[in-house]
């Protein structure tokens, strides 16, 4: 038949190989080459490169920001082993233990806002209406510009002169005196905290919104025919179904908060009087500032073992559950 | 290894050397400054390689990055000891990395006899244990920036002291004319300057002048504190204390501030477009006003340090030999309306205005941060992490008293400085 090639001619010396058994193909294996083709130890060799990969990418800065702690480094100098020293130093510091205070209460309510927002914004834009596909592309602009862009734009829309959130509300007659939105600690730290989550929310709504759109559809007839009312069904069907991403998600969304600089850098620089600091403006003052780099990487670095606990026990309890 | 291969590696390895010999010595000077927003000072800057090839046959590679970008830059050549091999700094920015920095003394020395000498500032941040370790390159000053107009509508002169200031600012506030106002938020160039200028002219003084003591709890500090407290409540937008670099800039060429210290920007922006043509004609200069203690005030004094890793050092020395000469300096100068040379005998070569006039008196005055102290990484820490900054914040939002701020703050100053 036109088009099909013809098969090609076997030849007897073919057939005796393909008879013949696997080990007469090649020349016979010597004892490193038995040895290295055990399953035990070919399976390590295999993933050796990965590893290697990840140990000089991950480890090896990793390795050097730990002993680096522990050194009284500063700038162009070499440093000397100063053991715990830093850490006892910082914990001494009045700015550093308000700043431990500030990236709870930051990393804590900015999530939590995230999820709920995020949740309700997901299963919105997951029903039925005009424009749905205009709108889920458009929610994704806060992430889109460039965090400092946008924290810029928010400093502006806080200024107490040319800002247009307080001059809106003067104008609606909400408020008589213009609100300095950036001038105290707890109203400073809600600002930023608004940003922060409008800046990242896009990435909660968007991906919990491909978890809905696995959900069964079966599942919600047979509840709605068990009686199920809107809440019920949201509790027993939607959420155990989009669990598993609501924790990833979750879990990305608690470290990028956590290690969040643009934002609060941009508004506030950690002022006033040093109040509004997290851990990576504190970090950027201390090393880049002050030159002191073993103090201020010492200070980016006791996020490390909040993060280690927060993503270990959610990865612990995903692997735990049977589903 | 049989000798034809000996020769062949032998050879090859020469042979890299050579080249990396040959290539480093061909590589231009590099050279890392700000860029200067004046358009015309900026087309000056970019025609120094050709002026200095000329001179003295040596490339140079300029690099223009933000002035923002300065200091990690600083930070990041210092670290990995790869980068320029001549940087710009600011305030007392070279103490930080002094010992990465190679000394200049020999250029710098002579210099600093030549034209009446350095403004002392730039002793302040670039004498540094006993050798010149940063080369003066500019100066920026900070001066009192003032509305003609409204002071004449309320019948005063611009203030020389920081009383004056205060009842010129009352009258304003009173008049319902744009306002005197000081930013009092986070950064390290305006709000962090003006505080040490109106706390210098009271009589603080953050540290002894052989750097052994602190010494800021005194009645100068609280004079000081009280002073700031009452512009503040009685003559300042409440809004100046989220206000950063920028803020009284902009509100003074939106026509919202009618007085504040700032660097000449004000005045060379406000020129640059019709709609600020009368605002042009209607800002004045005066010097920083003076307290009890004398006047005291901060510029931004602009350095130029040669790195350690530099191999063309030099020819480094031969370029801030030849940036030091008087036709550069004050071409410069007369093309970027805010800054002016280094040396105190070239003021009389500028343009002869009152603007000009008052930029280099007002340098006359100026001290960096850290000051009467010698220069210290400690002077520098205090000015980078805002503690006398916050000091001040604290008490004028009355989040502590005087007594509790002046007290946490000697606690952090004795903790930097290692000392009493």
């Amino acid at each position: 038949m036109a088009g099909i090639a013809e098969p090609r001619e076997i030849t007897e010396q073919t057939k005796e190989l393909r008879q013949a058994p696997a080990e007469d193909h090649f020349p016979p294996l010597g004892p490193l080459a038995r040895r290295l083709e055990r399953p035990e130890v070919l399976g390590y060799l295999m993933v050796a490169p990965a590893l290697l990969l990840l140990i000089v990418l991950l480890g090896y800065p990793f390795i050097q920001a730990v002993w680096l702690t522990m050194l009284d480094k500063r700038v162009g100098v070499e440093g000397n082993f100063i053991g715990l020293g830093n850490y006892i130093d910082l914990w001494s510091d009045q700015v550093y233990r308000w700043t431990v205070m500030n990236t709870m209460i930051f990393t804590a309510v900015s999530v939590v806002c995230k999820v709920v927002f995020g949740l309700t914004g997901a299963l919105i834009l997951n029903q039925a209406f005009r424009m749905k596909n205009f709108f889920r592309g458009f929610i994704l602009l806060p992430w889109i510009i460039p965090s400092v862009l946008s924290a810029l734009v928010w400093l502006w829309m806080y200024d107490d002169t040319f800002g247009v959130i307080s001059r809106t509300l003067i104008a609606f007659g909400l408020i008589e005196e213009k609100i300095l939105w950036l001038s105290q600690w707890g109203i400073a730290l809600t600002s930023i905290i608004i940003v922060n989550v409008w800046r990242t929310m896009p990435f909660f709504i968007v991906s919990l919104l491909a978890a809905l759109q696995t959900v069964p559809k079966d599942q919600y007839e047979a509840a709605e025919i068990d009686g199920a009312n809107l809440l019920s069904q949201f509790w027993n069907v939607t959420l155990p179904n989009i669990k598993h991403v609501l924790i990833i998600v979750t879990l990305f969304g608690t470290i990028w908060t956590m290690s969040d600089f643009n934002i609060i850098f941009v508004l506030t620089s950690g002022g006033p009087a040093n109040s509004t600091h997290v851990f990576s403006t504190l970090a950027y003052q201390y090393a880049l500032g002050a030159g002191k780099l073993g103090e201020g990487i010492a200070v980016s670095f006791t996020m490390f073992p909040l993060l280690f606990v927060i993503i270990f026990y959610r990865l612990y309890r995903m692997r735990r559950d049977p589903t | 290894m049989s000798w034809k291969r000996f020769f062949t590696a032998t050879f090859i390895a020469f042979f890299m050397l050579a080249f990396a010999v040959v290539a480093v010595q061909a590589a231009p000077l590099r050279l890392t400054v700000r860029t200067v927003p004046v358009v015309a000072a900026q087309k000056f800057l970019k025609t120094i390689p050709k002026k200095f090839k000329k001179a003295t046959g040596i490339d140079l590679k300029i690099e223009f990055i933000a002035s923002r970008e300065l200091r990690r830059r600083l930070i990041t050549a210092a670290e990995t000891k790869s980068g320029p091999d001549l940087l710009m700094v600011v305030y007392n920015g070279a103490i930080t990395v002094k010992e990465s920095l190679a000394d200049v003394s020999e250029v710098v020395g002579p210099l600093s006899k030549e034209n009446g000498g350095f403004y002392n500032m730039y002793k302040d941040g670039g004498f540094i244990d006993g050798k010149w370790l940063a080369a003066p390159f500019m100066t920026t000053s900070q001066v009192m920036n003032y509305r003609k107009d409204h002071l004449k509508q309320i019948g005063e002169n611009p203030p020389d002291t920081w009383e004056d200031a205060l009842r010129i600012g009352k009258k304003l506030k009173k008049a319902k004319l744009a306002p005197w106002a000081e930013s009092l938020g986070t950064h390290v160039i305006d709000p962090s300057t003006t505080i040490l200028c109106i706390l210098w002219g009271y009589g603080m003084r953050q540290v002894s002048n052989d750097g052994k003591k602190i010494t800021l709890d005194s009645a100068g500090t609280r004079a000081g504190l009280r002073f700031i407290k009452k512009a503040y409540k009685e003559a300042w937008p409440k809004g100046v204390i989220q206000w950063k670099t920028l803020e009284n800039n902009q509100t003074f060429l939106a026509g919202k501030t009618g007085m504040t210290i700032n660097s000449p920007s004000i005045w060379w922006k406000s020129s640059t477009k019709k709609k600020w043509a009368n605002l042009y004609k209607n800002v004045g200069f005066s010097l920083v006003p003076k307290g009890p203690a004398g006047r005291h005030c901060t510029a931004i004094p602009q350095y130029l340090v040669l790195f350690k890793y530099s191999k063309k050092k030099k020819e480094a020395k031969e370029f801030i030999k030849f940036m030091a000469q008087a036709d550069m300096q004050v071409g410069f100068s007369k093309r970027a309306w805010m800054w002016t040379p280094t040396q105190k005998g070239l003021a009389s070569r500028l343009p002869q205005n009152e603007y000009y006039d008052i930029m280099a008196k007002q340098a006359l005055y100026a001290h960096v941060p850290g000051w009467p102290g010698p220069a210290s990484k400690a002077g520098s820490e205090v000015h980078q992490r805002f503690n006398l900054l916050a000091m001040v914040q604290r008490y004028v939002q009355g989040t502590q008293s005087i007594d509790e701020t002046i007290k946490q703050t000697v606690k952090e100053l004795r903790k930097i400085y290692g000392v009493n």
